[in-house]
């Protein structure tokens, strides 16, 4: 694969395709388990993370760059 | 501007796509901890989504397609470091919520940055499906991973966070009042509870 990034020839959600293969991240031993309710609370907590974000105002920037968008390409 | 005429295929796609907006957002906000980084994340994802977009297929989730799209943007980002970590403290992270185990709530601040130090994978793995509500199906689809290796980072994330707040890593703020906290935690449990009901079908 060449280190090209192709702006458009090319399925964006697949220029990837090491990522699958090898986990560096990841060591042999298994995960501590959480406790279920620490994990309860902690999905609550991000999710309340995450929707203090999807419930802001979405900045002019966004709407100005949709009108861009036609079947004319940007 | 054109009439509304009946829906085209590009028109509803510009349609879906504005609908996920709100939630490229949040997911580049955990990503990467700066507002205006992660905005300028998203444009590029929805000029990108665009362009590309003939190869959506039509009746899949536009969320899980542009969050893919996203991602990858992202770790191209990360290659030329452009995000180092940074984070800016929004107004709505000095929200308060409480976490098993702990007396006291937490800030949405503290627990974003204990978020941001976790390696990339697993952040990620524990926005997509702690906060983002995507199944781990999903979310291996979106990181070109097998499921396991996604079950396996979401655990790892909740592990870390957890060990971090049982060591006061992730501190209670402190000397708020009681009243403040109070009042705002309900708020929060309000946002909460508006989640609580649908499950995305997460396997188990």
């Amino acid at each position: 694969m060449s280190a090209q990034e192709p702006m458009t020839d090319q399925d964006p959600t697949q220029d990837r395709p090491g990522d699958a293969a090898v986990d560096p991240a990841e060591p042999v031993l298994p995960p501590e388990p959480v406790l279920p309710e620490v994990a309860a609370s902690l999905t609550d907590a991000l999710r309340a993370m995450y929707d203090t974000v999807v419930d802001e105002p979405l900045p002019d920037a966004f709407a100005q760059l949709l009108s861009r968008l036609d079947d004319s390409d940007a | 501007m054109l009439e509304p005429g009946p829906p085209t295929a590009s028109g509803t796609f510009k349609r879906d796509l504005t609908g996920t907006i709100p939630h490229l957002r949040a997911f580049a906000r955990g990503l990467c901890g700066r507002s205006d980084l992660a905005d300028d994340l998203v444009q590029e994802t929805l000029l990108r989504a665009w362009a590309a977009r003939d190869r959506f297929t039509a009746g899949t989730s536009m969320r899980a397609w542009t969050f893919t799209i996203l991602r990858n943007n992202y770790l191209t980002e990360m290659r030329r470091n452009r995000f180092r970590g940074d984070y800016d403290e929004t107004t709505a992270e000095r929200l308060l919520v409480t976490a098993a185990g702990q007396e006291a709530p937490l800030h949405l601040a503290d627990l974003h940055r204990a978020l941001l130090t976790l390696a990339p994978e697993r952040r990620e793995a524990l926005l997509l499906v702690g906060a983002g509500g995507f199944s781990y199906e999903e979310a291996a689809d979106i990181c070109g991973c097998a499921v396991g290796t996604i079950k396996s980072r979401v655990g790892r994330a909740r592990a870390a966070l957890a060990a971090m707040i049982e060591s006061g890593q992730i501190a209670a703020p402190a000397g708020g009042s009681q009243d403040a906290s109070g009042a705002i935690m309900s708020e929060l449990g309000l946002i909460t509870h508006r989640h609580a009901a649908p499950e995305n079908g997460q396997p188990d």
